[in-house]
């Protein structure tokens, strides 16, 4: 996967193993992305997302003390596509994000890649939900 | 000699007061007794016996009497006066229609020189036994007499018959307790149509906490949890057992003490001759400690799940990202030793649920497996469990710095030292675990840089990421110094063995 397919995009990763982390940051800046983060928890994501609105998200379902699921809410809510990586079923995710785009673990960079140049396209442009 | 019309009056007072008296006794013997006396008063004789023929029409037990047959109660009639009573039975039979002298040898010698008899027969032609007036006089009765004694017995029967029953019943119906209340586990409840309880058996009381008295009256919906009764489950069960016959109750109930009893029963409708629900009977057993048990297996198998992923998730990161400029030999060696590493901490935390590793076992199984001299260590610092995530980074840190001693360092060169404490430190309210890992009379110890790169890496950014903590790894003019800092997480704890609640700081030498 040589052609930067993400260029100009900043993508938020929040994935508590650090070796994960980091290899899914590497393969997002080879991509030409922007990346916040990585963050291990929700507290460092929801940090960062008051200063910034990312125009992708990955999230690890599962982190260890907690889960990412209200971070994929608030994302979602803001009009950010999200893409969750998880070593459980889709099953696993609730009812309201049961359709969110999600790879299984272990997980391979260049599908990563491919599926977040295809939710860009998806990208909303202004927040979904009413202030 | 012919009754008289007072005779007749007396006889039939006598037959309405037995009467009286046979519906108010449940008592067989005493009815039995009673009989007899109006029986010799209404024959105007002193003897009169009721005798008790088994089914096999073998033995004959006088099983009341009056005059001398009082006496005679519960023993058996011998062979001849069996036989002779045994043949009054049969309609037509001479005992029956006249008075007879015996030709019985016992009775003889008895005086008795009249005796009648008539049989004792229970509704569906069932014998029990014969009822016999004896007498001295011989013809002493006559077919007035025995017309009499005909009817007595007639009524005698169905008395008997009823007396049975409700024996019979009793035993059922104490062998019913015996087995209900010794049901221990099982909870019985009845109800009536309404699924009103009408009856709480002491097993109940076991499952649910409430005594009987509690419980009657109230309705079944009452065990059921609040959103089973929102749902109208209760109604639901009983409609099915109506329609069904049963209705499997196979959930959560709650309990008198407010906390909840998972019950494996089902609920039987209870049917009247005629079809008609009377009610319901309720019988379920208290499976709450399987329940919980199989709702732990799936937390514990969930849990192996993520484990087993996570650590070959863990095995490909350190295959990845294990140095490459080196050679092959020295690539295996690394791998494999790191791998022998997480094997250890991964046995450890497979030892039991929640199960944490204590810090300075770490720290000895690492410099132990590699050979290093106890004189040349010290490792100082309070006792603490490390949660997983914590005992698997540190352990990985120990791991590359212990690896590193051993090829380059302290344990390699002939005066080095290795010094290893920790401390807790208090940190804008948390506590915080800093440790130190310092080598010392190392020679050229700058030349150690080689192949530290996933150790480095390891100590100065995934401590820090994963932690949420400090590393640092500084090469001294005498040798090297890493640093290691991070929060002590829920999971991990000091152990406290026989101290008060504040942490005691035990220092551990070597």
């Amino acid at each position: 996967m040589t052609a930067p397919s993400l260029e100009g995009c900043s993508v938020l990763v929040l994935e508590d193993d650090f070796y994960l982390a980091d290899d899914i940051a590497e393969a997002l800046r080879r991509a030409g992305a922007r990346v916040l983060g990585p963050f291990a928890n929700a507290a460092g994501a929801l940090a960062s997302l008051r200063g910034a609105r990312p125009d992708l998200a990955v999230l690890d379902v599962n982190l260890g003390a907690e889960t990412s699921i209200e971070v994929g809410r608030g994302l979602r809510g803001d009009g950010v596509p999200i893409l969750f990586a998880t070593g459980y079923d889709a099953s696993a995710l609730p009812p309201d994000l049961a359709d969110a785009a999600y790879l299984p673990k272990p997980v391979n960079m260049t599908a990563l890649v491919s599926r977040l140049r295809d939710l860009r396209g998806e990208r909303q442009t202004l927040p979904l939900r009413t202030p | 000699m012919t009754a008289s019309r007072d005779e007749l009056a007396e006889r039939h007072g006598l037959l309405a007061d037995f009467g009286a008296f046979a519906l108010r006794c449940d008592d067989l013997s005493a009815v039995l007794a009673e009989g007899c006396r109006i029986v010799a008063r209404a024959l105007r004789t002193d003897v009169v016996r009721v005798v008790e023929l088994d089914a096999a029409g073998g033995a004959a037990r006088v099983r009341a009497g009056i005059g001398w047959a009082a006496d005679m109660v519960g023993t058996h009639l011998d062979a001849d006066e069996t036989a002779f009573t045994v043949r009054s039975l049969e309609p037509e039979s001479l005992a029956m229609t006249q008075d007879t002298a015996p030709q019985t040898r016992s009775l003889r010698a008895r005086d008795v020189s009249a005796i009648v008899g008539a049989p004792i027969i229970l509704p569906g032609g069932k014998p029990y036994g014969v009822l016999q007036a004896l007498a001295r006089a011989p013809g002493a009765f006559d077919q007035e007499d025995i017309a009499f004694l005909h009817t007595y017995c007639a009524v005698l029967g169905l008395i008997v018959d009823r007396l049975f029953k409700m024996a019979a019943l009793e035993r059922t119906d104490e062998r019913f307790r015996l087995v209900v209340e010794n049901a221990h586990g099982f909870a019985i409840i009845l109800s009536d149509q309404d699924d009103i309880i009408t009856d709480w058996f002491h097993g109940a009381t076991e499952v649910f906490g409430w005594s009987e008295e509690e419980m009657i009256g109230r309705t079944m919906a009452d065990i059921f949890t609040p959103e089973d009764r929102l749902n109208g489950i209760p109604e639901r069960e009983s409609a099915e057992a109506r329609a069904n016959g049963k209705a499997p109750d196979i959930r959560w109930h709650v309990t008198k003490g407010g906390s909840r009893v998972f019950v494996d029963g089902q609920t039987i409708a209870l049917r009247n001759p005629d079809g008609a629900v009377a009610g319901f009977l309720k019988i379920g057993q208290d499976l709450t400690n399987r329940k919980r048990n199989e709702e732990r297996q799936t937390v514990l198998l969930a849990e192996l799940q993520h484990r087993v992923r996570n650590v070959l998730a863990m095995v490909a990161s350190v295959v990845k990202r294990g140095d490459a400029a080196v050679s092959t030999q020295e690539f295996r060696d690394r791998l494999s030793g790191r791998i022998a590493a997480m094997a250890r901490t991964q046995a450890l935390l497979t030892r039991g649920p929640g199960v944490g590793v204590a810090l300075d076992g770490i720290i000895r199984d690492e410099l132990v497996a590699q050979d290093a001299e106890e004189s040349r260590v010290t490792v100082a610092g309070p006792q603490i469990s490390l949660s997983p995530k914590a005992a698997e980074v540190l352990t990985l840190a120990i791991h590359e710095l212990a690896t590193n001693a051993a090829k380059y360092g302290a344990l390699l060169q002939p005066r080095g030292r290795i010094t290893v404490g920790w401390r807790l430190d208090r940190r804008d309210e948390r506590d915080w675990l800093a440790l130190e890992w310092r080598e010392s009379a190392v020679e050229n110890p700058a030349d150690a840089g080689h192949g530290r790169g996933f150790g480095t890496e390891l100590i100065t950014r995934r401590v820090p990421y994963e932690l949420s903590g400090e590393g640092e790894l500084t090469v001294t003019a005498d040798g090297l110094r890493c640093r290691i800092a991070f929060p002590l997480a829920a999971g991990d704890s000091i152990l406290q063995t026989n101290s008060p609640p504040l942490p005691n700081i035990r220092e551990t030498g070597s």
